[in-house]
This record gives C-alpha cells, sequence and structure tokens, in this order.
C-alpha cells in the first residue's frame, strides 16, 4: 500500500487535498515535502514576452472554478530578462497580475491602452473557465506594459480593474463599452492624464497626484474616491480642467474629495451660478489637507451643496484615519437645509474619533466651527493609536447601513414627544440606540456622551483629555442608570403599548384594517358566540369570521373579529395572552396579507411568470414521465430541486410552460396521482433578488423590522419569556419555512404554534 | 433471437486475461479509446492490456462500480448510498483502487475515492497521516519549523482567498498587502 499512496500522481494527491476542509488543507504541507505545496502550487513557466499573454489565457482555462485546488491558481512566467509575471486567481472572479520588476526600469515613462469594447477583444482558442471580473494590475513597468494590454484584451467580462503602484504609467486610456463598472487607479505617481472611453463606468477610486481626467463620453459616478491630496501632477492645472470630471461627480452618492480640490477647482467654476448641487450625496468623506484658517468654511460651503447627506467623515493629513461626525435629529444646524436627514453615530473599536454630534443644543456655524476644530486637534492627539484604519473602516460602513430604522425611531419619537418633555426624549433615543448598538459600541458611544459633557469648554488640550477621560468614567454610571430607570420604571408599559401602536400604524401603511384583530388559540369546541360574548367587553363586535379546518370542516381555533372602533380593537389586543377555556390566547393585528399565506401558501399567479412548483413527487420521477403528465400544456423547461450539498432530488420540480394557459390547465391537475402519489401544484414564488447593493438591503431590513414587531406580539402570547430581544439579527432575516413570512423561523411560525396550541 | 452481448478481452496486470461485458467496460475511458482507436479487445488474442496498476481484485471492483452506474434510471439517491457502501473498504484497498481508478481515467471513480481519502486524512495531523500511509518523514523538525514560518504569507494568501471579500474603497489596499505580498 505504500506504492499505492505514494505512487499517486500528484493530481489525484491534489485532488484529495481539495476535498479536505480548509484548516486540514494547511495540515498537509506539513506531511512531507511532496505535499508541502501540493495545496498552494505555483505553476512555473519560461518563455518570450510575445508569449505571455497566451500562458495566461491557458492558465485561466485550465481552473477550475468548482474545484480551485486542483490545478495551481499561480503562476510564475518569467520573460524578458529578470521581468517576470506572478499571476494568481482568487476567489469571485479576481485574477491578479503583478509585474515585480527591477528598479532599472523603473524610470523610463511608458502609456497604457486598454480597450475593451467588443470589435477589439482578441478572441482566442482557449475558452476559460474562470472568467475574470475583477483584475489587479500591480506594478506594471515600462517593459510589461504591452503584455499588460494584450492581456486585458481578452478579458471580455471585466467588471472591475485595479490598478497599482504602476511607476512609470504616464497617461492611461481606458475604452470599455458597457461592462466595466468599477475602476481604482492607486500609486501612479507619474500619471499624468487619464482618458476614460467608458459609458458605463459607477465607481471610481483614485489616490495619488491629480492627472488630467477626460471624460470622453458623459457618465455619472455614484461612488467616486477622489483622494488629490498630493496636489495637481502639473503646475498649470486650472479650474476648467476639471469641469468634465466634476460633471460625472455630480450626481454621485459617495464622494471622497479633498479640501484643496474643492477650493481650488470645484468651488471657482459653480459660485457664480449657484445652482450647482450634488443633489445625491450621502455620505461624503472629506480630506481635511489646509491648515489654513478658513478651511471650515470650505466644508461648510461644500456641505451647503449636498441636502442629501447623512453621514460625514473628515480625515487630514497625511494620515488615513477618519474623524466620524454624525448629528443628531433633533434640531438640524442652522447650515444645513432642513431636509437633511443625520443618523446617530455607531462607533467601530478604535480609530475613529468622533466629531461629536451634539444633538441638545442648536449649534450656529461659529460653533460648529469651533467644534470641529477642536475635534479635530483631539483627533490628531489620538492618531498614534490607530493601528489600521481601512479595516475598521469598512465596519463603520457596515455599521452604518441599517437606515430604515431611523424610520421607526422618527415614530417612536414623534409618539414620545407628545408624552414626554424633548428633553428626555432626547435621552431616551440615545439609550434606545444604544440598546440596539453591539456592545463593542457601547463603551465608545458613552463616551460621547461624555464628550457631550464635556462640551462646556470645547477647546481640548492634550492635558484637559487626560483630566476628561477620568470625568468619562464618572459619567459611565450615569447612562446606564438612565437606561435601568427606562426600562424598570413605567418605561415598560408606554414602550408595549407604543409597540402596538407603531404596529398599527404599520398595518395602516399597507392597507390593513386596524379595527380588526387576529385571535388564535380558542378552543375547539368554541361556537361563533362563545367568542363573541368573550369579547364583548371591549367593545361592540361587527364581525367574526371563524377559521375551519379545510378537510373536516371543524373549528380551527383562529378567528378574526371585527370590532367597530380602533380603540376597541386595541382593548382586544391588550388582553393577548389572556385565559379562554383553558388555553392561551394569541392576539395580535389583523394583516390582510396574512390570511392568504397562513390559511394556505400558494401564491397567486403572476403575469408573465409561467413557472409551477410541483411538489411531493416520487423519488424515481423522470423528466420524461413529468412531461406526460403535463401533455397537454407547453413546456419550455423542467428543473427538478436538489438538494444543495448532496446532489440529490428533493421531490420537487418547477415546470416552465410557455403561455399562460398551460399554466392554468398545469393548475387544475394539482392533486392528481402520479407514481401513486397526489401531486401537489401551485404557482412558484419568483426568486427575490439577493440584497446587493446596499439600497436593497435596507428595504430588505425594513421589511425585516416591520415583520418582527409583529413576530414579537406573537410570541409575547405564547410565552412571556421570549420578549422581542430574543429576535435577533439573524432571525429578522430568516424566512419561515411555514409561512413564508419574513422574521422568525420554522419553529416560531405562527401558524404552527397555534396548531401545537390547540391540539393540546 | 436476441443479439449475444459483445465482449471484451482484457488483461490484467498479472497477465490472466477476462471477458467483460464491452458497454461496461466502454466504461473507463482508457479502455473505450483501446476499443475505438485501436480496435483491441475483439479477440482473446488482442486483449487490451490494462496498465500495472490494476489487479484482477481491483478491475472487479471497478467493473462493479461501472456496472452499477451504467444502468440507466437510478436515482440520485441510490447512487449516492452505492457509492457510500462501495469505498467503505480498507485503507490499503481504498488506495489501490484510487491508483487503479486513475490508471483507467475513470475520473468519478478517482473523485470518489479521493473524497473517502480525504475523509481519512481530514482532521489528523500530519504525524497520523504519515502513520497512516506509512509516508516518510523528510521534513526534519528544524525544516518544519522554518516551514511553518515561511508558510505565514501563503496562509494570509489563502484566507484572502477563501474570503474573497470585496474591498470596498480603501480595503482594497488590505487585501493588496495580502496578496501581493
Amino acid at each position: 500500500m505504500e506504492d499505492f499512496f505514494s505512487n499517486l500522481p500528484d493530481e489525484v494527491l491534489r485532488s484529495i487535498v481539495s476535498f479536505l476542509p480548509k484548516e486540514s488543507t494547511l495540515q498537509t504541507s506539513l506531511i512531507s515535502t511532496r505535499w508541502r505545496d501540493l495545496w498552494n502550487q505555483v505553476l512555473v513557466r519560461h518563455g518570450t514576452t510575445q508569449d505571455v499573454a497566451a500562458a495566461v489565457a491557458q492558465f485561466l482555462a485550465r481552473f477550475e472554478d468548482h474545484d480551485p485546488l486542483k490545478h495551481p491558481r499561480k503562476l510564475q512566467f518569467h520573460f524578458a530578462q529578470h521581468t517576470a509575471l506572478f499571476a494568481s486567481i482568487a476567489a469571485d472572479n479576481k485574477l491578479l497580475l503583478d509585474f515585480p520588476g527591477e528598479n532599472k526600469h523603473l524610470e523610463r515613462n511608458y502609456e497604457l491602452q486598454f480597450i475593451l469594447t467588443k470589435d477589439h477583444i482578441t478572441h482566442h482558442t482557449f475558452h476559460p473557465t474562470f472568467i475574470v471580473k475583477t483584475l489587479y494590475l500591480k506594478a506594471v513597468s515600462h517593459l510589461a506594459s504591452s503584455v499588460a494590454s494584450s492581456i486585458v484584451s481578452t478579458l471580455e467580462q471585466l467588471e472591475k480593474l485595479v490598478i497599482v503602484e504602476c511607476i512609470g504609467l504616464q497617461s492611461l486610456c481606458i475604452e470599455s463599452e458597457s461592462k466595466l463598472q468599477k475602476l481604482t487607479v492607486l500609486d501612479c505617481p507619474q500619471l499624468k492624464f487619464l482618458h476614460l472611453r467608458t459609458s458605463k463606468l459607477k465607481n471610481l477610486t483614485y489616490s495619488g497626484p491629480l492627472p488630467r481626467i477626460w471624460p470622453e463620453s458623459h457618465f455619472n459616478l455614484s461612488h467616486a474616491m477622489l483622494d488629490f491630496r498630493q496636489g495637481p501632477s502639473c503646475s498649470d492645472f486650472k479650474a476648467q480642467d476639471f469641469n468634465q470630471t466634476l460633471l460625472t461627480i455630480k450626481n454621485c452618492e459617495t464622494l471622497t474629495l479633498c479640501e484643496w480640490t474643492f477650493e481650488t477647482l470645484i468651488w471657482p467654476s459653480i459660485s457664480p451660478t449657484g445652482n450647482f448641487i450634488f443633489y445625491n450625496i450621502r455620505e461624503l468623506w472629506w480630506i481635511h489637507n489646509h491648515k489654513a484658517e478658513n478651511s471650515m468654511d470650505v466644508l461648510v460651503s461644500f456641505l451647503k451643496l449636498c441636502p442629501a447627506l447623512e453621514q460625514l467623515f473628515v480625515t487630514d493629513q497625511p494620515s488615513n484615519s477618519w474623524a466620524f461626525r454624525s448629528p443628531q435629529e433633533e434640531k438640524p444646524f442652522s447650515i444645513y437645509p432642513p431636509s437633511l436627514r443625520r443618523r446617530l453615530l455607531r462607533l467601530p473599536q478604535n480609530p475613529f474619533v468622533p466629531i461629536t454630534g451634539a444633538g441638545k443644543m442648536v449649534l450656529s456655524n461659529k460653533k460648529l466651527k469651533l467644534k470641529l476644530r477642536a475635534e479635530l486637534a483631539q483627533q490628531q492627539n489620538n492618531i498614534s493609536e490607530v493601528p489600521s484604519s481601512s479595516n475598521s473602516l469598512k465596519s463603520l460602513l457596515d455599521a452604518a447601513t441599517p437606515t430604515p430604522r431611523l424610520s421607526k425611531r422618527d415614530k417612536h419619537r414623534k409618539l414620545r414627544s407628545s408624552e414626554h418633555p424633548p428633553k428626555e426624549a432626547n435621552k431616551e433615543t440615545e439609550t434606545e440606540t444604544e440598546g440596539s448598538a453591539n456592545k463593542k459600541n457601547k463603551k465608545r458611544k458613552r463616551k460621547v456622551e461624555g464628550d457631550d459633557v464635556a462640551n462646556g469648554a470645547p477647546d481640548n488640550t492634550p492635558q484637559k483629555n487626560s483630566k476628561k477621560k477620568k470625568k468619562l468614567k464618572k459619567n459611565k454610571k450615569k447612562p446606564k442608570t438612565a437606561e435601568d430607570n427606562g426600562s424598570n420604571g413605567g418605561g415598560e408599559v408606554p414602550e408595549a403599548t407604543e409597540l402596538t401602536k407603531t404596529n398599527t400604524a404599520t398595518s395602516q401603511d399597507n392597507g390593513d384594517v386596524p379595527t380588526k384583530v387576529y385571535v388564535g388559540g380558542i378552543p375547539y369546541y368554541s361556537t361563533e358566540d362563545d367568542i363573541r360574548s368573550y369579547f364583548e367587553s371591549c367593545g361592540t363586535i361587527t364581525e367574526v369570521d371563524c377559521m375551519y379546518f379545510p378537510e373536516s370542516g371543524k373549528f380551527r381555533g383562529i378567528a378574526i373579529i371585527s370590532f367597530k372602533t380602533e380603540a376597541a380593537a386595541k382593548r382586544a389586543l391588550a388582553l393577548d395572552g389572556a385565559d379562554m377555556g383553558g388555553l392561551f390566547l394569541k392576539i395580535q393585528p389583523y394583516k390582510a396579507t396574512r390570511a392568504n399565506k397562513t390559511s394556505d401558501f400558494a401564491p397567486e399567479i403572476l403575469e408573465g411568470y409561467n413557472r409551477v412548483y410541483v411538489g411531493n413527487l416520487s423519488w424515481d420521477i423522470t423528466e420524461e414521465e413529468l412531461r406526460k403528465f403535463f401533455n397537454n400544456c407547453e413546456i419550455t423547461s423542467i428543473r427538478f430541486g436538489m438538494d444543495k450539498e448532496t446532489g440529490e432530488f428533493r421531490g420537487y420540480a418547477h415546470v416552465d410552460f410557455g403561455d399562460s394557459q398551460s399554466l392554468k390547465t398545469a393548475l387544475t391537475l394539482d392533486q392528481n396521482v402520479l407514481f401513486g402519489r397526489p401531486v401537489r401544484i401551485s404557482c412558484a414564488v419568483p426568486l427575490i433578488k439577493k440584497p446587493g447593493t446596499r439600497k436593497s438591503s435596507t428595504v430588505d431590513e425594513a421589511n425585516g423590522d416591520k415583520s418582527t414587531s409583529s413576530g414579537s406580539g406573537k410570541m409575547n402570547g405564547a410565552d412571556g419569556d421570549k420578549s422581542s430581544s430574543t429576535v435577533s439579527g439573524k432571525m429578522k432575516r430568516r424566512t419561515c419555512y411555514e409561512c413564508g413570512e419574513k422574521g422568525h423561523g420554522f419553529l416560531e411560525c405562527p401558524k404552527k404554534q397555534t396548531g401545537a396550541a390547540t391540539t393540546t | 433471437m436476441k443479439m449475444m452481448k459483445p465482449y471484451v478481452w482484457l488483461q490484467t496486470s498479472d497477465d490472466s486475461i477476462q471477458q467483460v461485458e464491452q458497454e461496461i467496460a466502454m466504461f473507463c475511458p482508457l479502455i473505450c479509446q483501446e476499443i475505438i482507436q485501436k480496435g483491441m479487445g475483439s479477440s482473446k488474442n488482442c486483449a487490451i492490456c490494462l496498465p500495472q496498476q490494476v489487479s484482477p481484485a481491483m478491475l472487479s471492483l471497478i467493473l462493479d462500480y461501472c456496472r452499477f452506474h451504467q444502468v440507466p434510471g437510478r436515482s440520485n439517491k441510490e447512487r449516492k448510498s452505492y457509492d457510500e457502501k462501495f469505498v467503505r473498504i480498507d485503507t490499503e484497498r481504498l488506495c489501490e483502487l484510487t491508483s487503479a481508478a486513475d490508471s483507467l481515467q475513470l475520473k468519478p471513480l478517482v473523485d470518489l475515492t479521493s473524497r473517502a481519502l480525504a475523509r481519512i486524512i481530514e482532521g489528523k495531523t500530519p504525524e497520523e497521516i504519515r502513520d497512516i500511509f506509512h509516508l516518510p518523514d523528510d521534513l526534519t523538525e528544524n525544516v518544519e519549523v522554518e516551514e511553518e514560518h515561511v508558510d505565514d504569507r501563503s496562509v494570509d494568501d489563502l484566507l484572502s482567498f477563501i474570503n474573497g471579500n470585496d474591498g470596498g474603497k480603501l480595503n482594497i489596499l488590505t487585501i493588496l498587502i495580502f496578496v501581493f505580498t
């Protein structure tokens, strides 16, 4: 056996390694010299400059996406003299090309031209299984420039191009019809001319001296990072040279801008008209590199151009750390347009020094200036303890996403402000968000609050800083007790009612009837009269709609009760969890959509979506037999449901029909027997797109929020211990298998629970 | 009258010759190639010479495998459970089988056995793996330590590869540091 195992070819060993989980994969490198590099083999090749493109193409063709360790995902190609190409494949269709060159070639300047239009793509004989969507080009030198262009010209599907540390690169021309969406150029100090012939570019990241940018066709960037803190690349740069670029960034959502860029290039060209406004900017990253006296004015004048701004990050030269300012909702600064929506700050652990949003006071222009300055000073003191900014930058960006909470909070606030004096309301919202933020942030936030307290004296010298820290410790306890008071004292009751209020409010938004309530868990033997008499005390009942089991026609313990007034419905909701004939009632606001979903999960026919779900199929079913079953319908395709992990058939299929008539005939075949099983046929649920962009994810979360609020209501009835606090973020995203609703798992499904409650 | 099933003649490593149904033998790409391209195996005299690694015992195992999978209309579940039982043999034979299957270019079986071998290796220390497969320990202690150090970078590389997180904005820098070093 010794022989057999040792004689296995590398390819087999590599495939064995590829089946291992990642941790074990690394372990195998310690078995023996032969195993050392199996997991991470580098293909070394030698050739001439002309061969490189073909070699890379072949390298890509061999790589298997499904089995990334089978073939080496690293290529080392030596060409010319002292020049090599290191290519490696990374996840998410990334290809990295590194040309580590000798220093002596570096001083030679060169130009790069990437043409990605269809006519120019050189088609090669290889058909790569790995489609490059992201390309990183690093350290392309004068010698390798032709190689780089010829490689890029074969990448038809390129969506993202990153060019880094290309010393000597003087002029860059990128031409792409439609695919290219992101362009990143970092640290190319000699770049003087950037010619963009792209129409779909959405994302531009640039760091380095400002080159002359020539966007040939008009396009709108949605994210632009223009980090020109090193100044213009040539001395005779005029404001009008920047006009073209200015137009492309006008409709940005996220913008990173240098102060000097705005002051010297943007401001002069827009100030006469006065109606040039960045309507879409939500996030502004401000590079504050002037030490001049009027530097705050520059920022302020820019902020005036951004009516939709939600977040502002400020940094100063030369470090990369960002200060994060995010003012509060209550009292808008006078300089901002009133529509400005602002968010409470959520801070990552360390490196961000907040420019504290003192929400409790109205700040004048002048005060804001003082404040910003003070914070910047303080930030500089703290810079020394900044480890890695980019990492937490991301966490910050992540933390910044959930916008919809704000709207919910708004509602709370409105409700509260009628009950409490405004100052207290302010405090409460603070504690509230504190609760929702994770623990790591908590500490930081208290500090912020502490800062608020200390803000009476805005000039923070470093000595005072240390004093402040002491103060902070003292202050730490304060918010906690406030929080405790909020939750232990009378706080709970109003909160609960508020919850129902918001519920009814949201249900109104959905077009639901606020006078209706859902009552579950009624004993089976109850009659309509019993229910009426039980709920009579709440108010006048106009209708009691009892639910029955479809098979037996017996009462299933659920009733929808319509009251004459909303107040009566609310009183009925207060009875949630009450005892009726030995069972605990579950009462919650009635949702119109719920009735359909709880009774039987049958999606409606969507026009143009002629796909049905066919369930309860026999294991031995074949496509032919299924086609025979639907012989009167025009079938375009059949897809069998497979288990994602094991690849096993799961007993259901999706069938696409050519027209809606076929769909309707197919639906009539529901419950017909096929292979000894009654087949279940219903309309398929259209695939919901995964939340990829920020916007859609926030919408998603909004939905999640809504359903949890109703879900928690349910759970209060079922078992009081499970309060809404147990509904974690994970749960919000989970979809119930039972009823298809978001916000609760299969086990907590209201449908299932009522079933369980009634049977016991 | 029914046609007699075509047979092919196969010669294993110990020079024994056996007769196998053609459609089953054709399941192995190597045999298929021999039959189609060279017209071999039609009689006992021009039997197909199988590679060294294929012993008669292994051949019969492989043919069993082919026989099962060659039948159309089996459900995935059946195939799966058959495969699972099929590789429930001792490690020694498993290695032999892998090597034989590889020599016959029978890729599905190679995958199956590799997966089984991977399951054996999984979670074990290098020391244990060496014991199981009687592999020589040609990495001395010193080298090993050094090796670990050298591999540090590769671990990062692998991690960044696994995570493959799409660095937004400034994160690109970190990723680059990871990958390009």
